[in-house]
């Protein structure tokens, strides 16, 4: 009766922070929405979105087209690295481990530098998709290659990582020769695309990324005793009953697609993946019930403030989204391993 | 005796009088150059006639051989430079080195800024002193300029390429195989290259800097006269800056005397094409270029160099004239496109394809079709003034009304340039 009291207690708790977290994205991507160099009022941007069509014509665009698409990107993106990275670092088994680990982003930045410098895509007649259609293709590309690298040695952690190791030196190696290649124009480019920016956000490509997102989740939630169980180890998990291997794999597979998709559309934002997930375990520790939307809000409300950050450094410019999340990021994770008393891995 | 000293004192205070104090504006980099102005001449004899009998003090450039002495050599060497006779040249280029480069100089090597090179040296073949360049200076950069250009002399396909400081190929084992008597780059790059150029420079290879980036007039003439002196074509350096000055300071003196409020610009690097917004200007280049010509840059204090600006604040800001810059940029199908090989139609289409973006039917430019394109490659070199002119006459079209860039380019070209005049450079929105 006492450990039932307890587990609720706790449980409570978990859900009073999954809450407070999911508040604190609400309220960002209200600052977030309500910010820009046009200093419209925050009224006038509210009756914008709720009738839209009675506001003046510049306000419309400026919320509708330009600051909605950007803010709700922020927080769709924000959550579906930092889901992508939790897991990555469940079936890794490591603390270090990114959506990033395995080479998911030099073989978007690959795909995205051959669009912008020799125009090549994988899909013709795609303009406006062919940058992100290239970056899509070759992640999964990658992924598919350590996928079948993995079926054919097992699947260890030891085998992923190594193989993601070798992809991603090789992607950077064939970036960096087409750097090599580009003209100065194309160079930077290359470069601007790396770091990074919510700019690129349009409606249709904010849909594919939020269905990516809404669709994949459940898939991982489904499966959230068995990735809390792989955390034991191996061994143990295997002992529960578990098919450690398929379930590495499966997850892999909803891990890549859902990175793919976000870095795709708004370049390589790296940090939020590896950051978002280790502020919600720190938060409610490894049950995936509430690490998985914990590590979500943690990343969205991380990716919308530093998109706040990235219109506010210079007001007028874009300053590049990476950087700010760097910024904003790493005094608060470097706080947080102070602050925390016990191991937080 | 005492007569002659009388006489000869006489003369000199006659000199004297007659000696104008440095009329120019700019000082030709140039040791000889001791009275500062913009030509090596008899004046710098007698100016350091003077200098010697200590009439004057010394100057900068007075040391005509570079010895740390002021004596007749130098005058000799003063009257073998006007007789384009002297063996050695000491040049103050435009990053402040003091460079000594042996005469005449037959094999060059440029690193940058070909045009100007080309329009100094002239002749039937203007290439025939270059062996080695960088290619990827036109190549890729400027595709159909190079396309032009091998059109028209073939024979540059075979010059050996030496790599692209700005992209960390340059090789300067390679320039030294080809044993040049100078390597011409520009000051933007001098630091990121200076190692190599020690190395050249302990091989015996001197290399000097012009600066047209700064796009400043006094730059441009002491770059191109330094070019002059350093060619052997003096002459053919004055017509070019004279063409040019009296082209910029034409439009330059009618701006002040203007009186109406400045339109506020927008300008854009048409590189990316319509999907998403290409870098625009702070206070540089292209952005520095819109206040020069008494427009009012938005993107001044919010932009430091070049980058993308928020379409918020652009449609915030909402400017009277908007102008996308183009070039040949196939990687992008909807980049602006302009050039020796250039369709007004089809150039005409891809700028108007800009102004559908989201918002931009609510901007004054596009309503009023006050929306230009120009050559992105007619910032920073000796032919801006046509983006001088251009500039002038989107701002103030009744005020420069007679003014005719385009007429003016295709002069430039007949001139200057090997190559004829073809193509789109300058496009309005509506014909």
């Amino acid at each position: 009766m006492k450990a039932d009291e307890l587990y609720r207690k706790i449980t409570w708790r978990k859900y009073v922070l999954l809450l407070s977290f999911a508040v604190t994205c609400i309220i960002t991507l209200i600052i977030d929405i309500s910010t820009g160099p046009a200093q419209l009022p925050i009224l006038e941007v509210f009756k914008a979105i709720i009738s839209p069509g009675q506001s003046d014509p510049t306000t419309h665009v400026i919320v509708w087209i330009i600051r909605l698409p950007m803010a709700l990107m922020a927080i769709s993106v924000g959550a579906s690295l930092a889901i992508a990275g939790a897991e990555m670092q469940t079936i890794l088994d490591n603390p270090l481990a990114s959506p990033y680990t395995l080479g998911v982003s030099s073989a978007a930045g690959f795909g995205a530098a051959l669009a912008l410098v020799l125009g090549v895509g994988i899909i013709p007649n795609a303009e406006t998709f062919l940058i992100p259609l290239n970056a899509f293709f070759f992640s999964m590309l990658a992924c598919l290659l350590i996928f079948f690298i993995s079926k054919m040695k097992g699947v260890s952690t030891e085998t992923m990582v190594l193989a993601g190791i070798a992809l991603l030196f090789m992607f950077n190696s064939l970036l960096a020769l087409l750097q090599y290649l580009a003209s100065e124009d194309e160079l930077q480019a290359v470069v601007f695309w790396l770091f990074g920016s919510l700019l690129k956000a349009t409606w249709p490509k904010l849909g594919i990324a939020t269905s990516v997102l809404l669709i994949t989740t459940p898939l991982l939630l489904r499966d959230a005793w068995k990735l809390t169980a792989l955390r034991l180890g191996d061994e143990k998990a295997k002992s529960l009953g578990i098919n450690v291997e398929r379930l590495r794999l499966k997850a892999f597979v909803w891990i890549s697609v859902l990175a793919a998709a976000a870095v795709c559309f708004v370049g390589t934002i790296g940090f939020i993946g590896l950051v978002g997930p280790h502020i919600a375990r720190m938060f409610v520790g490894e049950d995936q019930r509430f690490f998985l939307p914990m590590s979500a809000f943690a990343g969205a409300a991380l990716l919308s403030a530093a998109s706040i950050g990235s219109k506010v450094i210079i007001p007028g410019a874009i300053f590049p989204i990476g950087i700010v999340t760097s910024f904003i990021g790493v005094p608060f994770f470097l706080a947080l391993i102070l602050l925390k008393r016990r191991g937080f891995w | 005796m005492k007569i002659n000293v009388i006489l000869a004192g006489i003369a000199m205070s006659l000199l004297l009088l007659a000696l104008p104090a440095a009329a120019s504006d700019y000082t030709l980099g140039v040791f000889g150059n001791a009275n500062e102005d913009e030509v090596i001449n008899m004046q710098d004899v007698t100016y350091t006639e003077l200098i010697i009998l200590e009439y004057r003090d010394k100057t900068e450039l007075s040391d005509a051989k570079y010895d740390d002495r002021i004596n007749m050599q130098d005058v000799t060497q003063i009257e073998l430079i006007i007789l384009g006779r002297e063996k050695e040249l000491t040049i103050l280029d435009l990053a402040d080195r003091t460079v000594t480069i042996n005469k005449p100089v037959e094999k060059v090597v440029p690193l940058f800024n070909f045009e100007e090179y080309l329009a100094v040296e002239g002749g039937e073949d203007p290439f025939i002193k270059i062996v080695g360049w960088t290619r990827a200076y036109w190549e890729g950069r400027r595709q159909w300029i190079w396309e032009k250009y091998t059109e028209a002399f073939p024979a540059i396909n075979e010059i050996t390429d030496v790599g692209y400081i700005h992209k960390g190929t340059f090789s300067a084992e390679k320039t030294i195989s080809l044993e040049p008597d100078i390597v011409i780059m520009s000051k933007n790059d001098y630091e990121s290259a200076r190692d190599d150029i020690s190395r050249l420079e302990q091989a015996g290879i001197p290399a000097i800097c012009v600066d047209y980036h700064i796009q400043t007039i006094e730059a441009h003439t002491k770059s191109t006269l330094m070019l002059g002196y350093v060619l052997g074509k003096e002459e053919r350096a004055q017509d070019l800056v004279d063409f040019y000055t009296e082209h910029v300071d034409e439009v330059y003196t009618r701006i002040e005397g203007i009186d109406k409020p400045e339109p506020e610009v927008y300008i854009e690097c048409g590189y990316k094409g319509t999907s998403e917004y290409g870098n625009t200007y702070g206070n540089f280049m292209w952005g520095a270029l819109i206040e020069d010509c008494g427009g009012m840059n938005i993107a001044e204090g919010v932009i430091e160099k070049s980058a993308q600006i928020n379409p918020e604040y652009l449609l915030d800001a909402n400017p009277d004239v908007i102008i996308i810059t183009g070039s040949y940029w196939p990687a992008t199908s909807d980049s602006m496109r302009l050039g020796y090989y250039a369709d007004p139609d089809e150039s005409r289409e891809l700028l108007d394809a800009f102004t559908d973006r989201p918002g931009w039917d609510t901007l004054d430019a596009v309503n009023n079709n006050k929306v230009y394109s120009i050559h992105h490659g007619l910032s920073r070199h000796i032919h801006d003034f046509v983006a001088v002119q251009y500039f002038a006459k989107c701002f103030y079209p009744e005020e420069f009304e007679d003014l005719d860039p385009e007429e003016d380019l295709k002069e430039f070209h007949e001139l200057f340039m090997p190559v004829e005049y073809s193509g789109v450079w300058m496009l309005s929105i509506v014909e």
